[in-house]
């Protein structure tokens, strides 16, 4: 069975270039926001096995979007896809509790490995 | 907190310029020339704060954002509405790199707003500020241009 993951992440660009790398794969994209405040609500409604987050959004960045979805979802698995790739915003996402932290260029060996890691460490 | 110097900045910030783009299967070269713009040039601009303050904008050739974005997103038509999430992505992956970079070499702790889009050239606002310019030619002729703008004092510490 495929794991749902729901997509966290302004640029539609981002949106399809998951679409394109996971199509054929064990993941299936079962929601895309635009918004921290999206992805608070649609969590609840798809519960999904996995997020992928980003950082720099209009409104509720990801990194508070993350806090409070863990807040309220600890078992969450939430993985951090942004180009801010550096010791202090991977520090604060990993005491947030995200799984991991995929950089920005992304590309498809990366993004998968950094999935699979994050779903075993869980 | 350690600082580097305004050309230590600059530095980086073309090393990266150079780098993302050619992560995108184009390259980019340094060039001395003024930039020859054709009719369709977009361009992207945000703020730096926390340890580097700055502005950084970049002026591009549509026709340049139109073939990375294909490569990127794997198509050959690229609908017109998805260019400016494009640019504001390439802008967004290169902003942050800048960051990332600035960190690992001094320790500083930087941040950027949102990236703000517009069809037209970045216009300099030339009294306030020290201004670093950097041209390119792509491989396809196309011109870019990166504006660095920072503080008359000091840009990072």
């Amino acid at each position: 069975m495929s794991k749902k993951l729901m997509v966290v992440d302004d640029s539609r660009i981002v949106q399809i270039q998951l679409q394109k790398i996971l199509a054929g794969t064990d993941y299936e994209i079962v929601a895309c926001c635009q918004s921290g405040e999206d992805a608070l609500s649609m969590y609840d409604q798809v519960l999904p096995d996995l997020v992928t987050m980003d950082i720099l959004m209009p409104g509720m960045d990801g990194l508070e979007t993350a806090r409070m979805i863990l807040k309220k979802h600890p078992q969450a698995r939430i993985l951090m896809v942004s180009s801010l790739a550096y010791d202090d915003t991977i520090n604060e996402a990993t005491s947030i509790g995200a799984k991991g932290f995929v950089y920005k260029p992304f590309d498809k060996d990366q993004l998968l490995k950094s999935l699979e890691q994050a779903f075993v460490e869980s | 907190m350690n600082s580097l110097s305004q050309q230590q900045i600059i530095k980086i910030i073309d090393r990266v310029m150079k780098d993302i783009t050619s992560q995108m299967n184009d390259d980019l070269r340094n060039t001395e020339d003024s930039i020859s713009f054709s009719e369709n040039v977009c361009s992207i601009c945000t703020t730096f704060e926390g340890g580097y303050h700055a502005t950084l904008a970049l002026s591009v050739d549509t026709s340049l954002l139109v073939r990375l974005a294909q490569q990127v997103m794997q198509e050959e038509n690229v609908p017109s509405e998805y260019l400016e999430d494009f640019a504001k992505e390439y802008f967004n992956v290169i902003c942050g790199q800048i960051a990332a970079n600035l960190f690992q070499a001094a320790n500083i702790s930087s941040r950027f707003q949102i990236p703000t889009f517009s069809t037209e050239r970045y216009k300099v606002d030339e009294n306030s500020v020290s201004q670093e310019v950097l041209n390119y030619t792509s491989n396809h002729n196309e011109g870019a241009q990166l504006i660095h703008q920072a503080p008359l004092e000091k840009s990072a510490e």
